[in-house]
């Protein structure tokens, strides 16, 4: 029997899949995804930017949903936009840190 | 010990909490303003890229505090910007006309920008949680501009072609136009509350302070700071220019607004 809704997992699985604007890296790799919570098929994210006056909230937001919308078993998805605890590079993954040197940005 | 941090605005500090966030959006919304105007007409590339980095700043920093606005003192886009009379406006008055050289530009950088920051650290630890969280955000970007500005203050007062006094000339009027704009905010709710954690005239104290110690640093010959808290800024018109508002409020590229 087949489960209704969507895990945790397969949220983050997708996102992985969703890169920054600017750069040819996930978001989560970025660390901007601070949480995921999922209820059955609602799902609701948490996330950063690295900076206030980042342009691309608007894309990036779209890009998540458009992406989200895509998966199966994803009814609604929330995004709230924190600014606490503010990002740093710290919140970069190893495959992040991985993926900027290679780009050429010291990290 | 009962934590009386919150989520909600106290209604008594409302009006004191709209004056201050709007003075400090209105002050940064122009700074970015400026910041922008003069991202090609900087000495060098890199001077560009960083005003560039900065008008970005400080209009994401407007967003934050606009957002608090329109979520806990019934503001909207309209009141805010598309419909707001220049009289309406209360920024620094230093910001309200062209800055005439890129010079002028950072000296004020250095006198307001950094007073904000001071200002903005005295809710570094508010018991109002949405405004903390974002000004948790703001000082992290305020740093570079501080750091950066200072830098400027120091190399161009040392520089001999004239660029001392010019910088000097600036805080002589920056100073106490920065300081009667503070002065005219009122805080006893926000500090009883502790959505300010410090009084605006020790703000006040710790802003004199640091210009002080910069141009002694940088080697400026600046009046005390009594001396200019009590000079009138006479010299700037009261609000904004309607050339500036016109663009602040993005009507000529209204057409592609989404």
């Amino acid at each position: 029997m087949e489960l209704a809704g969507v895990t945790k997992e397969q949220v983050y699985a997708a996102l992985k899949e969703v890169n920054d604007p600017e750069l040819p890296i996930s978001l989560v790799d970025l660390g901007l995804i601070y949480g995921v919570e999922v209820d059955n098929g609602n799902v609701d994210i948490t996330m950063t930017l690295t900076a206030s006056g980042c342009p691309a909230i608007d894309m990036i937001k779209e890009d998540i949903l458009e992406k989200l919308a895509g998966t199966k078993g994803v009814d609604s998805v929330n995004i709230e936009v924190v600014w606490s605890p503010a990002w740093t590079k710290e919140m970069l993954t190893d495959d992040g840190v991985y993926a900027l040197k290679a780009l050429g940005i010291a990290v | 010990m009962v934590d009386k941090r919150k989520d909600s605005l106290p209604a008594a500090v409302k009006d004191e909490f709209k004056a201050l966030l709007l003075g400090i959006s209105d002050t940064k919304l122009l700074l970015g303003y400026h910041f922008g105007e003069w991202t090609f007409r900087t000495p060098t590339l890199e001077a560009g890229i960083a005003t560039c980095n900065f008008a970005q700043d400080e209009l994401g920093h407007v967003r934050l505090l606009h957002g608090l606005l329109k979520n806990y003192s019934g503001e909207n886009d309209a009141t805010l910007i598309h419909d707001r009379p220049p009289e309406k406006y209360n920024a620094v008055v230093s910001l309200n006309i062209d800055i005439s050289s890129w010079i002028e530009l950072i000296s004020l950088s250095a006198v307001i920008d950094s007073g904000l920051t001071l200002l903005l650290e005295s809710m570094s630890d508010s018991s109002f949680r949405p405004l903390r969280e974002r000004v948790e955000k703001i000082l992290q970007e305020e740093k570079f501009h501080s750091d950066y500005t200072h830098a400027w203050v120091v190399s161009l007062a040392a520089d001999g072609n004239g660029s001392a006094d010019m910088v000097g000339e600036v805080f002589r009027k920056a100073v106490p136009a920065y300081t009667s704009w503070l002065s005219d905010l009122t805080d006893s709710a926000l500090v009883e509350e502790g959505i300010l954690n410090m009084p605006i005239k020790e703000t006040l104290a710790k802003t004199f302070e640091n210009v002080n110690s910069l141009a002694q640093h940088s080697g400026l010959n600046l009046p005390n700071s009594k001396e200019m808290e009590l000079e009138e800024s006479k010299e700037y018109p009261r609000y904004p220019d309607e050339a500036i508002i016109y663009s602040l409020r993005g009507e000529k590229n209204e057409v592609f607004r989404v």
